[in-house]
């Protein structure tokens, strides 16, 4: 089977500095997996180079999506083939209506999937079923997108997307952090939601806490650039326990 | 007056004045100051040379002016039609909504002593057929007044001067839209206008000015507004350039809580727009707001220049102001000079300018969602100017004005 994402020795350098050094990792269709690791250690630079965010030079290795070699696409191109980057700092864009931005959005990726755009009203229905689920108010739908928005606002309305976009492979960059405790319920059950045997998610954290509701097939630490561990659910507890600090010190 | 001809300068060849009176005095005064240059402190960026150079007809009258686009249609409580500067009473409403008076203005009527720049009184001297608004007070008029002036494709290269006085009572209420536009083609024209505004105390102005000029079109316009106490004007810009367009406006707060705030759009698309406001605040407690964008392309020009002045008397005043520029294109400019002039203690004044390319991580953000590059840049280019008009809640025709104007960055 082809896995949903692999990647071999990944090779980043951002402004003038090597920040990836030989990642790799694999994540079939239908699993989750968290990555965990310390500040500064490269996980959103994994995540926007994924997602294709110009800056990030890949100096050595790749990621195949599907078979298909992912860096070399545009990142609407990716979106399109259905890669998903939940922002561990989502944009504000004054002017734009969230309303107005979700339908943008979905109707692009809809038209180059060959899918039939929504109708005014149909789409107007779905975003409120799927914003109600996920605690995103009437006004915030009203607003400039992600403006004045609260950290934990912001996060929720990365999920509405992520759910009304309906990707393949989802990126969760920090979705946790921010969020009080009935939201962090609120949006892993959105996640939760989005589990499918087609589907597969990497969720970066920090946190043990999500994990616990959002429970990932495979652990990986990254430090010093690379995948420096691999567990099961139970390696998020001990790293609450004993911290970074032994993948640090090892060479 | 009799002025030896050669020594008068070219603009002003078709001058005629009565023999006494404002018009004279403004003639005099002009032919002795010329008009503005560019050593002049106001004038670094705009220079009047070859305005001053050309000989420069007097616009034709029209027999059968073109019917101008409305903006307002039917949602108009009237309709004032000028065209080539004169107001043409047979294109214009000649009923009114109760309490509001419209009638030739008289030289007498437009009287300075000094102008606030020397080109007002070629405006002064030369206006024809300029009327007189006003609006009685307690009058509450909720559907706008639509002012339109238009100028017709000219043979050769011809001049037009338009003047308006606009009064509005105690507690008075008028919303306006002004139009401004020009037939395609033809020689060039040159377009002055001039609005003098007072608003009595309690009064309330809201007012839309949309200015679509072509490119062989060079406007000086200027509006003064006098705001007395708690009175209030809410003004929004639109200009969507043309060759160019030098535009004034000074906002006098001159009773205690006095306030106004302005938003303008100046979208320099191969053309050369200079916006100068100036906001004076003469009593306390008053309060001034100014959101400026300018977005720049295609060799396209866009001046800002922003003086707030508090005088010692206006105590409590809060005056903000923000610039933000948007440049497109590497051969277009935007300038901005703010200028604070504060003589009380007590106030509260900020001044801002930001100028920059698209936001890149606002680009991959969109871009990330399966947005286009091209579609996402044209976003964000329409939201830039969307945002502005987010907050003119009490904007007359607002959706109509954000759909023209979304339509103009898209040309
Ligand atoms: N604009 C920048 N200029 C220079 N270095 C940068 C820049 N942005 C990030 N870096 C560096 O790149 C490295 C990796 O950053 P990255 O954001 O990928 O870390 P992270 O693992 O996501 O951290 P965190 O847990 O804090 O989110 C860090 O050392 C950071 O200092
Ligand atoms: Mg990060």
């Amino acid at each position: 089977m082809t896995p949903l994402l692999d990647i071999t020795n990944l090779h980043v350098r951002y402004q003038g500095k090597d920040i990836l050094k030989g990642l790799s990792l694999t994540l079939n269709a239908g699993e989750v997996h968290a990555i965990m690791g310390p500040n500064g250690s490269g996980k959103s630079t994994l995540s926007l180079t994924l997602a294709g965010r110009e800056g990030y030079a890949v100096t050595q290795g790749g990621a195949r999506y599907r078979g298909k070699n992912l860096l070399d696409m545009e990142p609407e191109e990716r979106a399109a083939e259905g890669v998903f980057l939940g922002f561990q700092h989502p944009v504000d864009i004054p002017g734009v209506s969230t309303m107005n931005f979700l339908k943008t959005s979905v109707n692009a990726v809809r038209r180059a999937r060959g899918e039939a755009e929504h109708d005014a009203v149909g789409f107007l229905k779905l975003v409120r079923e799927k914003a109600a689920a996920l605690g995103v108010g009437e006004d915030m739908l009203k607003r400039s997108l992600n403006r004045d928005f609260s950290g934990g606002e912001k996060k929720r309305c990365e999920i509405l997307q992520m759910a009304l976009l309906e990707p393949r492979l989802c990126l969760l960059d920090e979705t946790d952090s921010g969020l009080d405790i009935d939201a962090l319920k609120t949006v892993a059950g959105g996640i939760n939601a989005l589990r499918a045997p087609h589907r597969g998610m990497l969720l970066i954290t920090h946190y043990q806490r999500l994990l616990g509701h959002v429970r990932p097939d495979k652990i990986h630490v990254l430090a010093r650039g690379r995948i420096v561990e691999t567990g099961g659910p139970e390696l998020a507890e001990e790293l609450e326990a004993s911290g970074y600090a032994r993948f640090l010190k090892a060479a | 007056m009799v002025i030896a001809a050669e020594a008068i300068p070219p603009y002003l060849r078709h001058a005629r004045t009565g023999p006494r009176g404002a018009r004279e005095a403004a003639l005099r005064r002009l032919h002795r100051t010329g008009l503005p240059h560019p050593k002049m402190e106001d004038w670094r960026y705009t220079n009047l040379a070859a305005i001053a150079q050309k000989d420069w007809r007097r616009a034709p009258a029209e027999r059968n002016p073109p019917s101008p686009p409305s903006l307002a249609g039917d949602d108009a409580c009237a309709r004032l039609v000028f065209v080539n500067g004169r107001h043409a009473a047979a294109a214009s409403s000649n009923h009114f909504p109760r309490g509001l008076h419209v009638s030739p203005l008289d030289e007498s009527q437009v009287a300075q002593d000094r102008p606030f720049e020397s080109w007002h009184d070629l405006n002064t001297a030369l206006f024809e057929n300029g009327l007189w608004i006003r609006l009685d007070a307690g009058t509450v008029i909720e559907k706008p007044l639509e002012i339109v002036f238009c100028s017709t494709h000219p043979a050769q290269p011809s001049a037009h001067h338009a003047r308006l006085l606009l009064e509005l009572g105690e507690k008075a209420r008028l919303n306006i839209v002004e139009n401004h536009a020009s037939e395609p083609g033809g020689a060039a024209r040159l377009v002055t206008g001039i609005t003098q505004t007072r608003l009595a105390a309690g009064a309330r102005l809201c007012k839309a000015g949309m200015f679509r000029q072509e490119t062989a079109d060079q406007a000086l316009l200027h509006e003064s507004v006098a705001i007395a106490e708690a009175a209030s004007c809410d003004y929004t810009l639109l200009n969507f350039g043309g060759g160019m367009l030098r535009q004034s406006l000074e906002m006098v707060h001159a009773g205690k809580a006095a306030s106004s705030s302005l938003r303008a759009f100046n979208l320099a698309d191969a053309a050369h727009i200079d916006l100068l406001t100036l906001v004076r605040h003469e009593a306390r407690e008053t309060r001034s707001g100014q959101d400026i964008r300018a977005l720049a392309r295609n060799r396209g020009r866009a001046v800002f220049q922003g003086r707030i002045h508090v005088a010692r008397d206006a105590q409590k005043t809060k005056a903000r102001q923000m610039h933000r520029g948007l440049l497109l294109s590497a051969g277009a400019e935007i300038d901005a000079r703010p200028g604070l002039e504060i003589y009380a203690d007590d106030v509260q004044c900020s001044h801002g300018s930001t100028c920059g390319d698209l936001d890149e991580e606002a680009l991959f953000y969109m871009q990330s969602r399966g947005i286009r590059r091209d579609a996402a840049e044209a976003l964000l280019v329409s939201a830039f100017a969307a945002d502005l008009l987010e907050e003119a809640q009490d904007l007359p025709l607002r959706a109509r004005l954000c759909a023209l104007l979304a339509e103009r960055l898209c040309a």
